[in-house]
């Protein structure tokens, strides 16, 4: 049993370690928590095993878990979340469009909703439907807050 | 924001049906504007998804696996010992209850034999203590009290 469990931690460490690490980046913004999240998920996940159904993917369960972990850190730790109220995004975009500043400078204007819709869809490649399932909005709702945060992203870059 | 930017926004994402793409690629084919727009959403798509795949996890986290394996076996053996505890405390529990329980019943005929005996005693004007007899000694007494009452009456 012990050491089905440690080949299970293993298999599961080497295939989601990075994704869990870059999803949990996305939303604390902090390389340092967002390393300390991957060791709490992983825990969590073998502390709940016995709750999981099967009805999901590990990695949307393992996603899951770090989504609920990072919102925690984020209420109680207060985190400045650099957010920046309602933008001009109606602003022309520069014909000239250049990227001026990184995109780690533009992620950090993004509120941790926005950043991690962006992760969600741009890196790990989820459907409309499986970041509805995860983060609970609709799928129009999603697409709006994708579109808005990507249109921030954009004007970010430009400046 | 341009008319068409969402639209451009739902074509990057691979979200409009061919119909709608037709009409718009067709458009952004005689719209400088657009096909700027559209190469902005494009470069963005790219750039995140390389951004977040440069990101690795720190080196020292890959020791994390043997320090993740020891506090999962820790926890382990913490439950083990909770739950050997409260199957401890349940057991004890089971025990103290049923041993009350034949106290109880105990308890419960013995005042049933000391309510006959008193109700014996007084209808036969039986003056011992009933609750400390043993209930073949008392019979055998009741029989020689009748016999006695009969012999009494009946003299030869």
């Amino acid at each position: 049993m012990k050491n089905q469990q440690h080949i299970l931690l293993k298999e599961l460490y080497e295939e989601f370690s990075g994704d869990i690490y870059r999803y949990a980046f996305s939303l604390l913004r902090d390389e340092e928590e967002a390393k300390d999240s991957v060791h709490e998920v992983f825990l969590r996940y073998f502390k709940n095993m016995d709750s999981f159904r099967g009805d999901c993917s590990n990695k949307t369960w393992l996603f899951t878990i770090t989504r609920n972990y990072c919102f925690d850190r984020l209420k109680n730790k207060n985190f400045n979340h650099h957010k920046i109220d309602d933008p001009d995004i109606n602003d022309t975009y520069q014909p000239d469009f250049e990227m001026k500043i990184s995109l780690n400078d533009a992620c950090k204007k993004l509120n941790e909703e926005e950043n991690e819709l962006i992760f969600l869809r741009d890196y790990a490649g989820y459907s409309y439907k499986e970041i509805a399932e995860l983060t609970g909005y609709s799928r129009d709702n999603i697409k709006i807050k994708l579109f808005r945060a990507k249109q921030k992203l954009l004007k970010f870059l430009s400046e | 924001m341009h008319d068409n930017e969402y639209s451009i926004f739902k074509l990057v994402e691979g979200d409009l049906d061919s119909k709608e793409k037709l009409e718009l690629l067709n458009h952004i084919d005689n719209c400088p504007e657009c096909r700027e727009i559209l190469s902005r959403y494009n470069s963005i798509k790219g750039t995140d998804k390389t951004y977040y795949g440069s990101l690795i996890l720190p080196e020292d986290a890959q020791n994390d696996l043997t320090r993740l394996n020891t506090e999962l076996k820790k926890r382990k053996n913490i439950s083990l010992a909770y739950f050997s505890a409260a199957a401890a405390v349940i057991i004890g529990f089971i025990l103290v209850l049923s041993l009350s329980l034949n106290k109880v019943k105990q308890y419960n005929q013995n005042v049933e034999v000391k309510n006959v005996l008193v109700q014996n005693t007084t209808n036969n004007t039986l003056s011992p203590e009933p609750d400390k007899w043993d209930m073949s000694v008392y019979s055998l007494n009741r029989q020689i009290n009748i016999i006695m009452d009969n012999i009494a009456e009946n003299p030869l």
